[in-house]
């Protein structure tokens, strides 16, 4: 681990801080509602200086879950269930909705809703062609069983969206760190490069930058990665680990808190998905941090 | 800090290039990297220029090399004292292996890449788009602004909108990466396409919340031919987004890309992102 910098030639003398808006959605199923994400999503908005855009999945379509499901989460939202399941189905997406509206006025959150019927995974997919980025929960699950983390629907977002995706966490205290993952692969570059455009106000926090097997990279190559990431971070630092990478992966992840974890790669070719299932996976099941995930 | 890579041919040296990039520089707090692609293989002289002197063709053909290393070092500092005078952070990178392959591979590590439309890294001129242009174009990694060859202060942004996703990549890209011209006005530029239509609100809102004031212009008939006519009657001082450049060789041979279209009009920067 070492620190190295590069001398600018001059400072200049005026710093530009133009933040453009960015169209930052947050993701929800219409039936669960998790407004302890909330914290979290409210800060990301607020540090582009955007509106926080809701786009409530109602998945009316292809409904599979159990009326008792919907009934469960008709109670979740706080609602009598005295209804027929179809009509109940939309009372408790119109409460969730109002759930969370109340929410973000009680944190100051400037929200805007789409409600979108159809698909849930296409209906998304469309809606990040049009976005900056994309808030997810993690365990979001259109699925009449329980799933693992992260769901089939998280990983089929997180292979699919065309822009980045962040996988929101549970609890949120502010952010310390963050962590850039390193393959020097054309991936983990593009989701290093999205996260810095999207984030450029963030270049003051502490930034850790992980790389498994360092070695596989070339000097040159590594030279100049290092001199991207001064241009950008001021404050770097290089960890690496032999091996296994998931382990490696794991084992540097798992102890930080407060950090938001920048990941590439998110395999969307299913045959290569088998061979090798991405390295985010075990990571967003371990780790209870937020993930930043662009794929190329 | 962003980071801009400038590509210049020190042998060819484009003024337009440099006035790009220390004004980009100043206006973003860029870092400028000049990029001097130095290959070996290409001297300001041919061959044949040499044979008739064959009597003094060894020290001819020293003094040719030492020439050559003089102009390039001229356009070094040349490089060099624009950007102290302007205060702009600046590295030179000077690149004596095979032009392409390195710029491509630098390229991964910049946000954005500078390149004179007619640079061509031979001793001959071209029609642009120029060899290397294209494959610059097809292949790097990161957005190219491609220049005129001649200044202009950019005034206001043309956005080509075509429906595909590739075009609102490019248009997230030039906001991200230069905020300071995705202040200026906007025109959303679209031909009638069956695709353009289908989701004008999602597209709106995008745009409204990237840019204070945006016009829509809507053309009629063939893009390749409409778009290049409407442009031509607009002010010098426009930028253009626009998106791909298909990597696939089989889909250029069969069509030509927006992008060459007006690139042979060379009149307007061009900011080309493609996101494979």
């Amino acid at each position: 681990m070492f620190v190295e910098t590069i001398q600018p030639a001059f400072e200049t003398p005026s710093t530009v801080n133009l933040i453009a808006m960015k169209k930052i959605i947050y993701v929800t199923d219409a039936l669960d509602l998790h407004l302890e994400n909330l914290e979290f999503a409210g800060y990301i908005a607020g540090l582009a200086k955007s509106k926080l855009l809701a786009v409530f999945l109602e998945n009316d379509e292809s409904e599979m879950r159990t009326d008792s499901m919907i009934k469960t989460a008709a109670v979740n939202a706080g609602l009598n269930v005295t209804d027929e399941p179809v009509t109940l189905k939309q009372h408790t997406c119109d409460a969730n909705i109002q759930r969370f509206r109340t929410a973000c006025e009680s944190k100051g959150i400037d929200c805007a809703v789409h409600r979108d019927r159809g698909n849930p995974l296409a209906e998304l997919i469309l809606e990040s062609r049009y976005a900056d980025l994309l808030l997810l929960n993690v365990g979001t699950s259109f699925s009449a069983n329980r799933e693992g983390t992260p769901s089939d629907f998280v990983k089929d977002v997180m292979g699919n969206a065309e822009c980045p995706v962040v996988i929101m966490p549970a609890s949120f205290e502010g952010i310390d760190e963050l962590v850039f993952t390193y393959d020097g692969k054309a991936s983990s570059i593009h989701a290093i490069k999205q996260f810095t455009y999207l984030f450029p106000q963030l270049n003051e926090l502490k930034t850790v930058v992980i790389s498994i097997n360092p070695e596989d990279v070339t000097p040159e190559e590594r030279y100049k990665f290092r001199e991207w990431m001064h241009a950008h971070y001021n404050y770097l630092d290089f960890l690496s680990t032999e091996g296994n990478v998931k382990m490696g992966l794991v084992e540097l992840l798992y102890d930080r808190s407060k950090s938001f974890i920048v990941m590439g790669a998110y395999g969307r070719n299913l045959l290569s998905n088998f061979f090798s299932p991405s390295h985010a996976d075990p990571v967003i099941k371990m780790v209870s941090q937020a993930v930043f995930i662009a794929h190329h | 800090m962003k980071k801009i890579l400038a590509v210049f041919d020190g042998l060819k040296f484009s003024d337009s290039t440099l006035q790009y990039a220390v004004k980009l520089g100043i206006q973003h707090d860029a870092l400028i990297t000049g990029v001097f692609l130095e290959d070996p293989t290409y001297t300001s002289r041919g061959i044949y220029q040499l044979y008739n002197e064959k009597e003094y063709a060894y020290d001819s053909v020293k003094d040719l090399v030492r020439e050559d290393r003089q102009e390039r070092d001229a356009a070094v500092d040349r490089f060099e004292k624009a950007c102290k005078e302007a205060s702009v952070n600046y590295l030179v990178h000077r690149d004596r292996e095979l032009a392409i392959r390195d710029l491509l591979k630098e390229s991964r590590y910049a946000d954005l890449l500078l390149i004179d439309v007619s640079e061509s890294m031979t001793r001959y001129t071209e029609d642009p788009p120029t060899h290397f242009v294209k494959e610059i174009l097809a292949g790097a990694r990161c957005p190219v602004l491609i220049l005129p060859q001649h200044f202009s202060d950019i005034k206001k942004v043309f956005w080509l909108y075509d429906g595909s996703p590739v075009s609102i990549y490019a248009f997230k890209m030039f906001s991200y990466l230069l905020p300071v011209l995705s202040a200026l006005p906007l025109e959303v530029l679209t031909v009638d396409l069956p695709e353009v239509t289908l989701y004008n609100d999602m597209v709106k809102e995008l745009i409204a919340l990237h840019t204070p004031q945006a016009n829509y212009h809507l053309l009629k008939g063939v893009p390749e031919v409409e778009i290049p006519r409407f442009m031509r009657k607009q002010e010098k001082d426009s930028l253009l987004i626009l998106g791909a450049y298909q990597r696939g060789a089989l889909s250029m041979l069969f069509k030509t890309s927006m992008a060459d279209v007006l690139v042979k009009e060379h009149q307007w920067p061009l900011f080309v992102a493609h996101n494979k």
